[in-house]
């Protein structure tokens, strides 16, 4: 049972049992290809608290088996239709958005699929129902469009009333 | 400026946007003289201060001055608005700050462009930093525009492509990195010289001027943030920019409340706003692919600039794989019938129906918690041809007591366990279906010859013959009064005159040859038929002799069986509302002995399976309708409809006649062949007319 240390972008280093952290595509990758000595793995981009959340994902998920290629539907290019959260799951991902929002770029950038799905479904689910305005407000996010580009959605509103 | 167009399906953005792709003639080629020159700056002239954000002149060049929106458009310029939403932005972004003012900048004033330079502004070689100088910005103001890539400075998208693809090798690298950490990934991966950008999604936004004094204003915004910042000096651009470089400290000083959540400035560098709308593109797709209603996609469509494109995008793809997510049956089955503008029959139909029922159930998985999948499309395959049958009965004119609502509603809830919809919604239902026709606008449906399709062997099936007879109305003429024991035998005996045409004598006089020869050839045993069409064919007597000729009739050749459709297309054009289950009432058979040959329901079972699935599937739902009807009862009441038939014409002339007692029902379905007529039909069916019928079988 050998252990991983892990520098964070905020100089804390972080010891990890090396089954957990495999799981995540890149660290395994790196551990795979000979970085066995003692030197921690240098992660730049994640932040020590943002990758203890990640440790506390993969620790729970550290006996679930991969999906295997049917299952998994990542190369139909199209909608998909599970948004269903497992429950601890969704206990988890109850973060605040700036939070949920690391989460999401870390898991892209560790390459853990499973949690980049959880965090993009939970946004999905965040955006369900809402009206633009109000999905603005809930993620801070600005109208950055121009008078002609809100002249356009106007008339796809028209459009969509009478729908 | 292009018209207004009609907001429709295509009014999205994607569909309106690849109409406009051909840039106007005279935006093709760049003004002035910096036609051949390249178009980019090299990255050295950056290279002396390359964390800094870079403040770009507009080029002072005076034909080439930006005009208020309203001139440009008037030229017939593309403004910006329809490029940035396909994400062109990106494109035109390889360095991210970019700054753009209205007004030409007096060439007397040493502007200070970067923050550094303020510092020093009169030190920086102008060859790399200043403000070009008129003569100078004459050659250069074309790589000038394309590094302050203004939303007006874009013309057209053959222009954009021209200037990356004039790009050096090293300085395209240089771009596509650029273009990648615009994406979205710098807010994590804030790597080499824009990590410590104050302003990593900096840009600028065109804002159209009302009045002079906005005319000379810019306004800055800062993408991932609402924190902006309008100068409003038009005296002097120095001035601004100036104000500009200050612009850090007037949004640390004055912060909106969302530009006060990313005013996270740890050891003096600024971090993007934790913003969902900063995340990579590629995430924001995935993350639309688990929004799986059209409308919550066209609401993200509608949030920002990041937004839309990933969020249209996934929107037709939605509309692609999933076309009727979140639409009312009723909605659904309008939409999946008006993609058809040839005439179906009715099988067609009836897999289309069924096709619909499908991909509905896969569209809404709500349906598929009313119970098992399979269990979920039959139910909503049979209300759809609920919806056809009392569409139908609308249409109908001769139909005169139609379906109530109360009726209606009782025989959709009466037939399934779990209610699907409410009697409300069955009322807006019935009323939509009342005012609006279903089928009559959409779809011309061809009456069915049910071995129109190929199916296993028809002359082993013993069926085409039968078809083969086509379901004319035989001419008006005087018909005889048919013997009534004879009728009784169901041999269907007709009796004609020497002057008068038969059914068999108008196959005859088509000209095909199959029919002449099947009937010369189902008539060669009896030499008096034969040789005279007018000739009574004795039906007790001669029913063995057409048994023993039907061997002899379905060794015919199979290209001498061919169908003829020809002849029901011509009846489609007469008869103008051509009901569905029309074929049930079409004489499928009259073989010249008058005797229908074997029509067995196992002999259409195998070879039309579809139609006996989807009526077994009916009818197992109990529908109040009788479906279970089998086989033999159809061969018989088309059979004596048939006969009904030949008698209809004259009928109005002599209604007394007993060929009006006997084939009534089936005359009145003939007459009216719709669907509530067979509802009728069926009814009776059930009543007394079945048992006469099951004694006559």
């Amino acid at each position: 049972m050998s252990t991983v240390q892990i520098l964070t972008s905020d100089g804390q280093t972080v010891t990890v049992d090396r089954k957990v952290v495999s799981k995540a595509g890149v660290i395994d990758s790196a551990l795979a290809s000979g970085a066995e000595g003692n030197s921690p793995l240098k992660l730049d981009n994640i932040s020590a608290s943002v990758l203890e959340k990640i440790i506390e994902y993969l620790k729970h998920h550290v006996d679930d088996q991969p999906d295997d290629g049917e299952d998994s539907d990542d190369d139909i290019d199209g909608p998909r239709r599970d948004p269903i959260i497992d429950t601890w799951d969704a206990k988890f991902i109850e973060v605040d958005l700036e939070l949920l929002y690391e989460l999401i770029l870390a898991a892209n950038y560790l390459d853990i699929k499973p949690l980049l799905d959880l965090g993009c479904k939970t946004v999905a689910n965040m955006i369900k129902g809402k009206t633009p305005e109000e999905i603005r407000s809930h993620f801070n996010i600005p109208a950055d469009f121009t008078p002609e580009e809100e002249e356009q959605i106007r008339l796809e509103n028209e459009w969509a009333e009478d729908r | 400026m292009e018209q207004p167009r009609r907001p429709g399906r295509h009014s999205l953005g994607l569909g309106g946007i690849g109409r406009t792709f051909r840039p106007p003639r005279h935006s093709l080629q760049p003004q002035g003289t910096g036609g051949t020159t390249p178009l980019y700056t090299p990255t050295s002239a950056l290279s002396p201060v390359p964390n800094l954000p870079v403040a770009n002149l507009p080029t002072p060049h005076a034909p080439r001055l930006p005009a208020p929106v309203a001139a440009v458009a008037a030229e017939g310029e593309r403004t910006i608005g329809n490029m940035r939403l396909l994400g062109v932005r990106h494109v035109s972004m390889p360095i991210p700050t970019t700054v753009t003012l209205n007004t030409a900048p007096p060439a007397d004033i040493p502007t200070p462009t970067t923050s550094a330079a303020a510092t020093a502004p009169a030190t920086v070689p102008p060859a790399t930093l200043a403000a070009p100088t008129p003569a100078e910005t004459q050659s250069a103001s074309p790589r000038r525009r394309f590094r302050s890539l203004t939303p007006r400075s874009i013309p057209s998208l053959s222009e954009i492509t021209k200037k990356l693809t004039s790009l050096s090798p090293e300085k395209r690298g240089a771009d596509s990195a650029a273009r990648r950490r615009s994406h979205g990934t710098e807010g994590v991966a804030g790597n080499g010289s824009l990590a410590t950008n104050p302003y990593p999604n900096f840009r600028v936004i065109h804002t159209p001027a009302e009045d002079p004094e906005q005319l000379a204003s810019a306004r800055i915004l800062l993408t991932g943030s609402t924190a902006s910042a309008t100068l409003t000096t038009p005296s002097s651009v120095a001035d601004s920019l100036r104000s500009m470089e200050d612009s850090d400290r007037d949004i640390a000083a004055s912060p909106t409340p969302a530009a006060a959540g990313m005013m996270t400035s740890a050891a003096g560098t600024w971090r993007a706003a934790p913003n969902m709308a900063s995340l990579p593109r590629e995430i924001i797709y995935r993350v639309f692919r688990y929004v799986d209603a059209p409308r919550d996609l066209i609401a993200c469509s509608q949030v920002c600039i990041t937004w839309r494109f990933p969020a249209l995008h996934a929107y037709r793809h939605l509309l692609r794989v999933y076309p009727y997510a979140n639409m009312s049956l009723l909605r659904a089955l309008r939409k999946r019938l008006r993609q058809h503008h040839t005439p179906v029959n009715m099988v067609r139909l009836d897999e289309i129906v069924y096709g619909l029922a499908e991909e509905y159930c896969q569209s809404n998985p709500d349906f598929l918690i009313l119970s098992s999948s399979k269990e979920a499309t039959d139910t909503i395959y049979s209300m759809l041809w609920t919806f056809l049958f009392i569409d139908r009965e609308f249409r109908n004119d001769s139909v005169r007591n139609k379906m109530s609502c109360q009726y209606f509603i009782k025989l959709v809830q009466g037939s399934y366990k779990k209610q699907v919809y409410t009697p409300a919604a069955l009322k807006a239902i019935y009323r939509d279906i009342r005012d609006r026709p279903i089928l009559d606008n959409y779809l011309p449906i061809v009456t069915s010859h049910v071995n129109a399709h190929r199916g296993p062997d028809p002359v082993a099936a013993g069926f085409l013959l039968a078809r083969a007879v086509p379901p004319v109305v035989a001419p008006a003429a005087e018909v005889r009064p048919i013997d009534p024991e004879a009728r009784s035998s169901m041999s269907a005996t007709t009796t004609t005159a020497a002057t008068e045409v038969s059914p068999a004598g108008s196959l005859l006089a088509q000209p095909s040859p199959y029919l002449s020869a099947a009937s010369s050839s189902a008539r060669s045993p009896a030499p008096s038929a034969s040789s005279h069409v007018s000739s009574v064919v004795a039906a007790p007597e001669a029913r063995e002799t057409d048994a023993a000729t039907t061997t002899s009739v379905m060794a015919l050749p199979i290209e001498v069986l061919d169908p003829q459709p020809a002849v029901d297309e011509e009846e489609a054009g007469v008869d103008g509302s051509l009901p569905i289950f029309d074929h049930l009432h079409q004489p499928l058979s009259l073989p010249p002995s008058g005797r229908p040959l074997s029509i067995t329901s196992v002999g259409l079972r195998e070879f039309e399976p579809s139609i006996f699935s989807n009526l077994d599937h009916l009818a197992d739902l109990n529908l109040d309708l009788d479906l279970n009807i089998t086989l033999d009862a159809v061969t018989h009441g088309a059979d004596a409809g048939h006969s009904g038939s030949s008698s209809r014409h004259e009928d109005v002339a002599a209604p007394s006649q007993p060929s009006a007692t006997v084939g009534g029902p089936h005359r009145t379905a003939r007459a009216s062949p719709s669907l509530a007529s067979l509802r009728s039909w069926w009814s009776q069916m059930k009543g007394p007319a079945r048992s006469a019928a099951s004694t006559l079988r």
